[in-house]
C-alpha cells in the first residue's frame, strides 16, 4: 500500500516552508504540495526512510540558496503575467466599443483646452484628480490587510496601481508654472494637445481601474486560488 | 549531462510534454523526463520551477488548482498560444540539432 503523508505532515510542511522565508500563502501551498509528493515518492521507495529524511533529501534537490531562487522567478512570473492581462485590458479601450467612450473623453479634454485658458485647464486637472481620488480611496481591488500575504494580490496591486499615478506629474510638469503667474498662458498647440492626451490616459486608467479591474482579480481568485478562500474587500 | 545543454532546452521539453499530456504537474514533469531518458536527463526542480512560471507569466501555460486527498496540486496545461508556440520552438529545435551536427561532424572531402 502507497504512502500518504497525513495532515499533520502536511502541516508540518507548511511550517517548514514558512521557516524557509516563504511568506506568501499562494506559494506555500505550491511548494508544500511538491515537498509532499517526492517526500512520498521517496518514503514509498525506501519503507525504512523516516518523513524527516525524506524532507531533507527531497529539500536538497533545492539550489544552495534554498526557495529563494523559486520565489524570486515566480514574483518575476507575475508581474509578467499581470503586466500582459492588465496591458489587454488597457488595449480595449483602443477598439470598439470603448473605444466610442475614449474618443468622447478626447473630444471633452480637447474642448476644454481649446478654450485656452486657464480656467479650462483648471477643470480639466481637476476631472482627473478627483477621478484619481475616488479611484484610490473609494475603490478598492481587493486590498486589505492581507493582500502582502499573497503574492498574486500583491503584484496585480503593484501593476494595477501605478500607471495612473505615474502620468499626472506629466500633466502638472507641463502646466503648473503658468498658474503662478497673472499673464495669460502662454502656451503652443502641442502642449494643449498633450494636455488632452495626458488627461484622456489619466481618466481611462481610472475608469478601468474602477470598473474592470475588480472583475479581472475577482476572476482569477476564483478560477485558481478558490482553495485559499481569499476575501476580496 | 552538460546541465548547460539542458538549461538551454527547458522551455522546448515542457511545452512538448505538455502537448503529449493534457495536464500536468511539476513533480510529475520531472518524474516523466527521468522516466522518457532512462534517468539520463534530470530536471531539478530549481530548473523547472522558474520555467514553469516563466511560461505561465508568458501566457504560454495555463493553470488548474485541484484538491487532491489533504493538499491542493497546480495543473499545468498548454494554451492555445502555447500549441502555436510548440511548432516554432520544435521547427527551431530540428533546425538546431541539424546545425550542431553540421558543427560537429564536418564530412570530409
Amino acid at each position: 500500500m502507497s504512502i500518504e503523508l497525513s495532515n499533520q505532515q502536511i502541516e508540518n510542511l507548511f511550517a517548514f516552508v514558512k521557516e524557509k522565508y516563504v511568506r506568501y500563502i499562494d506559494v506555500q501551498y505550491e511548494l508544500v504540495d511538491h515537498l509532499a509528493t517526492a517526500i512520498e515518492e521517496e518514503m514509498n521507495q525506501d519503507d525504512q526512510l523516516s518523513f524527516e529524511a525524506a524532507l531533507k533529501e527531497v529539500y536538497a534537490r533545492f539550489p544552495i540558496t534554498g526557495f529563494d531562487k523559486f520565489l524570486r522567478e515566480k514574483e518575476k512570473a507575475m508581474i509578467s503575467y499581470w503586466r500582459r492581462k492588465i496591458g489587454s485590458i488597457i488595449m480595449q479601450y483602443l477598439s470598439l466599443p470603448k473605444l466610442v467612450m475614449t474618443m468622447m473623453l478626447l473630444v471633452l479634454y480637447g474642448t476644454l483646452t481649446s478654450i485656452h485658458s486657464k480656467w479650462s485647464l483648471g477643470l480639466c486637472f481637476t476631472l482627473c484628480i478627483a477621478a484619481l481620488i475616488y479611484s484610490l480611496f473609494f475603490i478598492n481591488n481587493g486590498s486589505n490587510n492581507s493582500t502582502s500575504n499573497y503574492l498574486v494580490l500583491q503584484k496585480f496591486n503593484q501593476i494595477s496601481g501605478g500607471g495612473t499615478l505615474a502620468l499626472l506629474p506629466l500633466c502638472f510638469a507641463n502646466v503648473l508654472p503658468s498658474f503662478n503667474s497673472l499673464s495669460p498662458l502662454m502656451f503652443t498647440s502641442w502642449q494643449f494637445y498633450l494636455v488632452t492626451l495626458f488627461c484622456t490616459i489619466s481618466t481611462v486608467l481610472v475608469h478601468a481601474s474602477i470598473f474592470e479591474f475588480p472583475k479581472i482579480i475577482k476572476q482569477e481568485i476564483d478560477n485558481k486560488y478558490a482553495h485559499l478562500n481569499i476575501k476580496l474587500a | 549531462m552538460n546541465s548547460k545543454l539542458l538549461r538551454g532546452s527547458l522551455e522546448t521539453i515542457v511545452i512538448k510534454l505538455l502537448s503529449d499530456n493534457a495536464e500536468m504537474y511539476g513533480y510529475e514533469i520531472t518524474q516523466k523526463v527521468k522516466e522518457i531518458t532512462s534517468g539520463e536527463l534530470k530536471l531539478t526542480e530549481g530548473a523547472l520551477y522558474p520555467t514553469l512560471h516563466k511560461l505561465e507569466g508568458k501566457g504560454i501555460l495555463s493553470v488548474e488548482t485541484k484538491s487532491i486527498g489533504n493538499r491542493n496540486r497546480k495543473y499545468y496545461s498548454l494554451t492555445k498560444s502555447g500549441k502555436k508556440e510548440l511548432k516554432q520552438q520544435m521547427s527551431d529545435m530540428e533546425s538546431y540539432i541539424a546545425n550542431m551536427i553540421l558543427l560537429l561532424n564536418p564530412k570530409l572531402d
